[in-house]
């Protein structure tokens, strides 16, 4: 039986409220690649993904003393990651041109392909779209935001909020609706 | 208008990632370092250690001070020859009641002991004779030659009246001398019993009182040792052992501030219900068999912990004459000087994706951190006068956690008895 995660996520984040370093980089060890999908989701560049996820984690360290153990871990560092991201990405959300559209790498996916996609492709379909479509997508669909909390955080309207995801969605079934998979559901 | 690919897609997002392992850990890890260092602790070791030497000065200082401003022994040593002057100027007849009953004038006694006979050399009337005794005796000596037979009748019922009164007084005059024999063989301590009792007991020096003025001193230095059971929720209770300095200092008549030092050791085993601390201190193990499906459990572990025990206690003692018995009550604080963990753990298959596999793993640490006022101590005793300015003290004690230390956080207390023993040092 898989041990209750629920335990150790408490006691990992109790020594580390009482500033245990070895408990520090457990905790980082144990949450460093759900926070790294969470940063690939929003940047493209590995390389600033890693930079974001570790800023989160500086922050999460700072702030760990006002979190309450009891609740669970990975929604309040999700939280703080998806931050991070977009206020890496806050300065390049202006300049969004038909060049990111054009850019964008047609993945073509059968839709009984879809339970097959691993991360890779995933991240791969993602990168097609521009960089404000993606993380309205993120943030609305895999991360739970209201749209009304969306154009706070980035400036935006609701109304564009809603048209840039419905833009993003579009764009995503253009993509599993024009070419034929491979007998692997997979592109070559 | 959503399309049931929408969701789809969506989903399979939302479960991709929600278990995602990335490759570049370690170079996360690394790159995190260089932006967040570790921040150096302070020298605790050295800081405690510091207090510590500081405490026993500031203790010993006051002691040396204390003593000097009170001398009880210098006292007693010359109220004790005051004394002896005192007695030998009175005279022994007058100190034993027997003697007193008996008195006689020591003027009466040495003159009848230096009394010598006086052999009248004048011419006897043949009519007249007098015994040798009447003769030797110069109190009744008389001129016979004078005396008629009346004076000489009178004289005869005097000397046999005197006689007997000489009697009687030889029988005094033994008596005295043996009395004063016995009297000048009395020690003076043994001399002073009788005025000084009267007079002031509190410069008595026998034994018992001697625990008086022990106890009456404001500091008192002492090293115990102890056997006790260690506890704690899911272990084994194991019995260890401890030993330490103590010193009390007097805050009234009754009450005493208790403190110390003491070097204490407490081991543990747990085979189930293993504290959550120790689960997550496996987490690592669990973060890298997640990647391969497999499940850590830790089995078993043990802890070794050796500690210095600061304990700050408040003594109440009912009766400080008769046996010192005491309760106390306080704190106790410190740090520890080993903690040894041991785990044994296991990597159990599921879904047959890993072997199972028995590791185990050995975590020590030093003066790792410092754990104040954690401990609740309660403790009762009695004392029992050894030597003449020893006390040695049995004292049952609890050691109750307030919280858990350690760096690993273990709520554990102790139950035993100590044996204290309680010394002063004589005066030079």
């Amino acid at each position: 039986m898989q041990q209750q995660p629920g335990i150790a996520e408490q006691a990992l984040v109790l020594q580390c409220k009482q500033g245990n370093v070895k408990y520090q980089e457990k905790l980082y060890k144990h949450f460093y690649g759900y926070a790294m999908g969470v940063g690939l989701r929003y940047l493209s560049n590995r390389d600033d993904a890693m930079e974001v996820v570790n800023d989160a984690f500086i922050k999460v360290f700072n702030a760990i003393g006002t979190f309450d153990e009891t609740h669970s871990f990975k929604p309040w560092l999700r939280k703080i990651v998806v931050n991070t991201a977009i206020d890496r990405r806050r300065k390049n959300l202006k300049h969004i041109g038909l060049a990111d559209l054009e850019a964008a790498e047609m993945v073509p996916i059968l839709p009984d392909a879809i339970s097959l996609l691993n991360a890779k492709d995933i991240l791969k379909l993602l990168s097609g779209l521009p960089d404000i479509q993606r993380i309205i997508f993120n943030l609305f669909e895999i991360d739970g935001f209201t749209h009304d909390e969306i154009g706070k955080r980035l400036g935006i309207t609701e109304s564009t909020s809603r048209v840039y995801l419905s833009r993003a969605k579009e764009k995503l079934r253009k993509f599993w609706n024009q070419q034929p998979y491979n007998a692997y559901g997979r592109t070559n | 208008m959503e399309e049931p690919t929408d969701r789809q897609l969506i989903t399979r997002i939302k479960e991709v990632f929600d278990e995602y392992e990335d490759d570049s850990l370690d170079l996360g890890w690394g790159k995190f370092r260089e932006k967040y260092p570790v921040k150096r602790p302070r020298p605790i070791v050295w800081i405690w250690v510091g207090s510590v030497a500081a405490a026993l000065l500031v203790c010993f200082s006051l002691w040396f001070l204390l003593i000097k401003e009170f001398k009880p022994q210098q006292q007693i040593a010359q109220h004790i020859e005051s004394q002896q002057n005192k007695v030998s100027e009175i005279a022994t007849p007058v100190e034993t009641p027997d003697i007193q009953k008996n008195s006689i004038s020591t003027s009466n006694a040495i003159k009848i002991n230096v009394g010598k006979a006086y052999p009248v050399k004048k011419k006897i009337r043949k009519d007249v004779l007098l015994t040798d005794q009447q003769i030797t005796d110069p109190k009744h000596a008389i001129n016979l030659a004078t005396t008629s037979v009346a004076e000489k009748d009178q004289l005869q019922s005097l000397s046999i009246n005197s006689q007997t009164k000489d009697v009687d007084l030889q029988e005094k005059l033994l008596n005295a001398n043996q009395i004063a024999t016995q009297a000048s063989r009395i020690t003076p301590v043994e001399k002073l019993k009788t005025p000084i009792a009267e007079n002031n007991s509190s410069f008595l020096v026998d034994g018992q009182n001697n625990a008086n003025i022990q106890s009456d001193k404001k500091i008192h230095f002492g090293v115990f040792a102890g056997t006790y059971l260690s506890y704690a929720k899911g272990s084994d209770n194991q019995f260890n052992v401890g030993a330490g300095i103590s010193s009390d200092f007097k805050l009234s008549k009754n009450l005493r501030l208790s403190t110390g030092l003491a070097i204490l050791q407490n081991t543990f085993n747990y085979e189930r219900n293993i504290p959550s601390a120790t689960i997550s201190a496996s987490g690592k193990l669990q973060m890298l068999s997640s990647s391969v499906r497999s499940v850590v459990q830790t089995k078993s572990y043990r802890a070794n912990l050796v500690g210095l025990d600061i304990p700050v206690n408040l003594k109440y003692e009912f009766n400080r004459t008769k046996n010192s018995l005491f309760i106390a009550a306080g704190f106790s604080s410190g740090t520890f000087i080993n903690e040894s963990y041991r785990y044994q753990y296991g990597d159990t298959p599921v879904l047959g994706f890993a072997d199972a596999k028995a590791e185990e793993k050995i975590d020590d640490k030093h003066f790792d951190n410092f754990n104040f006022a954690k401990t609740l101590n309660i403790s009762f005793g009695s004392g029992y006068q050894v030597g003449k300015h020893n006390k040695l003290f049995i004292e049952p004690f609890i050691k109750y956690p307030l919280q858990g230390i350690g760096s690993e956080n273990l709520r554990f207390g102790s139950g035993g008895i100590n044996l204290r023993l309680n010394f002063q040092p004589t005066a030079k």
